[in-house]
């Protein structure tokens, strides 16, 4: 009886297959591990949404795979000597998906938009700087700003910045109207989104593809899987224990870089015995993390010293300071009356397992030189009201992602940032943060960036443990794949080779 | 007859109503903020309050709960604060994938669970009934996460016959090759659930005295196992049927995660991750009714299967 059932099964699968189980030519298949929550640029802060629209939208400036601003729907710009008259002149010929061609006063409407408190925009604060739009003519727009901003220009090349035509405006969410190289074609939500190449791009010559379809694969297993089958070209994010597997499959291959972002392990610097440096020293010693980027992430990623990525070109060097000394760590433990050690509480945020499993390493680790740790795990939207705004925890695991200019990264340690969610106080590293968001001149923000990042290591504010890699595996022939320091899937220039 | 289905459609209301109340009480006094979720770490505690205010948050919980509830009567479930879409165009966006697959799984189970029940019975401690009895503790045992990922193993990457997943994309010919595998996978506990219920109840029938009176009136061994035999013992196996039933129209999270099927259970998993009250409060209610109605259908299944339990009015 059990062989008939079978041979139901075996014959209905057969069936179903000459019936024609199309596996999709012509066209990249993206598996993304999340959906798109709406694809209205200015009205998200969901990774998974700009990964997607900045495929449908452009920007005026652009960021190359090696953080250079570049020219995006703006074909020059100049900045006037006192650092407050951004003018951009517009490329010719930028079409909207609509067919009519893009207007200053489009880019304008789109800052508008921005600006106005009735959309929204999560991230309208970076450009509350902008004091008027002013658009000449047709083809030009500038922007006065109330005060120096050295970081204006990169605001303009993130997702969120992107430019929405008015048509767009009333159903952005679901239909989006834009000016890049692809057009919206179908978003069924959980399940996929298509693209369609858009034939009058102002970029000639690109796209090169000419259907993009997102497929969502929670998953990460069935991502593999469906790469290793060809359901998918592309697996935008591969798990770190998967790189490796994916590299030895010849049909396959695997673009790596290291990612705009860090992990670290928050401590709460109020709550005793948190809030003395010697006891933050000592943790800092106490934890190898090394063993951290191997045992978790699988060697993909590199450790850090202080809260900024090494891919940062304002990044200082600080692995130094606290290298793995469990003795020397117990010995400060001593100096600060904790000899007897203490509990401390982790708190991970769930689902997010590679916090978790940090936390998990770190909580044997500490153990060695006698910290009692209880490990917390609770669900992000708890984890982001009691840990980060309530600031009601010991200690806990977590990641930060970055712009392209470092103040953001840097800014949350000021007394009063209502992200100072580690409760750092410190007048000195309040000052130069004002100082290094006033500053246009590069050699100078550096020196800057670098002493602020010194600051927070000497006080050893929080365990900075690893900036990952980002690793994509695709199809041997997929072609023209790049990873950008800001987090999208450009599509422009990728193609199959048949 | 009439009384019975008007007393049975009172407390079926009334049941949906509660788990209505309670869930949207509950739901309130769970940590989280929506408003913190659509404008991220990053909002001003002025934006986050404005937000509220839209979101409609920022009213008392009663004259909430109360507009929600004549919204409900007048078929309106409100709008997602997510999607910003009316909620039950979404669950009815859903429902398709979860309603076929779950009919699927039941169809499925079932086809295999009779035949392999009665196999059992009939040859009740011989090898073969000792097989039968370990191949369904094992499906019972076995997660239902690692089934579909096994079958996706030998299907999609070994066989290479099936799609390791997802939903049809437009031109990719048959959608039904996307849902054998994940109906597979949710057929199996259930069959194998079955299959011991089955065979336990069919040996317990076989004993009664009606079955001898039949054996003694020389009906054949065949007909007193098809006709009398299985018939009684289906209302135990109904019972397990039904519950699993109510379970799976909910939509099964595990499932839809692992074979990334559009369903309700990964809607509402959805729902939960951003505080999407209005779509959670909902998908809730839609279970609930889920489950309620296919009780209902149980009990006058029962009914047909076995005359003496009548629905009737006393």
């Amino acid at each position: 009886m059990g062989r008939l059932v079978r041979i139901l099964i075996v014959s209905l699968a057969v069936a179903l297959l000459l019936s024609g189980v199309g596996w999709g030519q012509g066209r990249l298949v993206v598996g993304v591990p999340a959906d798109v929550d709406g694809l209205d640029p200015h009205r998200t802060v969901a990774a998974a949404t700009f990964q997607v629209v900045c495929n449908i939208y452009d920007t005026l400036v652009e960021v190359t795979p090696d953080g250079r601003l570049v020219p995006g729907l703006a074909a020059s710009w100049e900045i006037s000597p006192d650092g407050l008259q951004y003018t951009f002149t517009l490329h010719q010929g930028i079409k909207v998906h609509t067919g009519r061609d893009l207007q200053a006063a489009d880019v304008a409407a789109s800052f508008q938009r921005i600006l106005n408190p009735a959309t929204n925009h999560p991230r309208a604060a970076d450009y509350r700087v902008i004091e008027a739009i002013e658009t000449p003519d047709a083809a030009t727009v500038i922007f006065h700003l109330r005060e120096k901003n050295p970081a204006f220009l990169s605001n303009l090349a993130m997702g969120w910045a992107a430019i929405v035509p008015p048509e767009a405006v009333a159903e952005a969410k679901f239909r989006p109207i834009g000016t890049g190289p692809f057009t919206f074609l179908d978003w069924v939500p959980d399940s996929h989104l298509v693209l369609r190449r858009f034939p009058d791009y102002f970029r000639p010559g690109e796209p090169l593809l000419d259907e993009v379809v997102f497929r969502v694969i929670p998953e990460p297993s069935v991502g593999i899987i469906s790469l290793k089958t060809g359901a998918v070209d592309v697996l935008s994010w591969l798990a770190p224990q998967d790189v490796a597997s994916v590299k030895a499959d010849p049909r396959l291959k695997v673009v790596e870089s290291p990612m705009n972002g860090i992990y670290l392990l928050a401590l709460n610097n109020a709550r005793p015995p948190l809030d003395d440096r010697r006891v933050r020293q000592a943790i800092n010693l106490a934890i190898d993390k090394q063993a951290i980027v191997d045992g978790v992430h699988w060697g993909q990623g590199q450790v850090i010293g202080s809260h900024m990525p090494p891919v940062s070109p304002f990044y200082a060097e600080l692995t130094d300071i606290y290298p793995y000394d469990p003795d020397k760590a117990r010995q400060l433990l001593a100096e600060a009356g904790c000899e007897e050690g203490f509990e401390l509480t982790i708190t991970l945020p769930q689902p997010y397992d590679f916090h978790i499993r940090n936390g998990e390493i770190i909580a044997q680790q500490l153990e060695r030189v006698g910290i009692r740790v209880r490990l917390e795990v609770m669900e992000w939207g708890n984890w982001l009201d009691r840990v980060y705004f309530g600031r009601d925890y010991q200690a806990a695991t977590i990641g930060h992602t970055g712009r392209l200019d470092p103040d953001p990264f840097l800014n949350r340690y000021t007394s009063d940032s209502r992200e100072n969610y580690m409760n750092y106080q410190n007048p000195d590293y309040d000052e130069l943060v004002k100082v290094g968001a006033a500053t246009l001149d590069m050699e100078e923000r550096v020196r800057i960036y670098r002493r602020l990042q010194e600051m927070l290591a000497e006080d050893a504010v929080a365990v900075y443990l690893m900036s990952p890699n980002l690793a994509v595996g695709m199809r041997a022939n997929v072609s023209g794949w790049q990873i950008y320091p800001i987090d999208i899937l450009n599509l422009r220039r990728v193609y199959k080779e048949e | 007859m009439r009384a019975y289905l008007l007393r049975k459609a009172v407390g079926m209301v009334v049941t949906v109503l509660l788990v209505s109340a309670i869930s949207f009480f509950v739901l309130q006094v769970v940590p989280g903020d929506p408003a913190q979720v659509i404008l991220g770490t990053e909002a001003s505690p002025e934006a986050l309050e404005d937000l509220r205010r839209q979101l409609g948050l920022d009213r008392p919980l009663g004259p909430r709960y109360w507009a929600w509830l004549k919204g409900l009567l007048r078929g309106d479930l409100g709008e997602s604060l997510r999607y910003q879409r009316p909620v039950l165009e979404l669950l009815g966006e859903r429902l398709p994938v979860t309603l076929v697959l779950t009919f699927a799984a039941v169809v499925l189970a079932m086809t295999a669970a009779l035949p392999v029940a009665l196999l059992a019975a009939r040859h009740a401690g011989t090898p073969v009934d000792l097989l039968v009895v370990l191949v369904s503790q094992l499906g019972l045992a076995l997660p239902p996460f690692w089934i579909g990922l096994l079958l996706i193993i030998l299907f999609s990457l070994k066989l290479g016959w099936l799609p390791p997943g997802g939903y049809a994309l437009p031109g990719d010919g048959t959608v039904l090759s996307y849902l054998v595998l994940p109906a597979l996978a949710l057929s199996i506990p259930l069959a194998a659930h079955l299959v011991w219920i089955l065979r336990q109840s069919i040996l317990e029938v076989i004993e009664r005295e009606f079955i001898r009176t039949a054996r003694a009136k020389g009906l054949p061994e065949n007909l007193v196992y098809y006709r009398h035999a299985l018939r009684n013992a289906l209302i135990p196996a109904m019972t397990v049927l039904g519950i699993h039933m109510g379970a799976l129209l909910g939509g099964s999270i595990i499932i839809e995660q692992i074979f990334s099927l559009p369903g309700l259970g990964r809607l509402i998993l959805f729902a939960v991750y951003n505080r999407d009250w209005p779509l959670l409060q909902g998908g809730v209610v839609f279970m609930a009714a889920a489950v309620v109605l296919v009780n209902f259908v149980t009990d006058l299944v029962y009914g047909l299967l076995d005359p003496r339990i009548s629905v009737s009015d006393t």
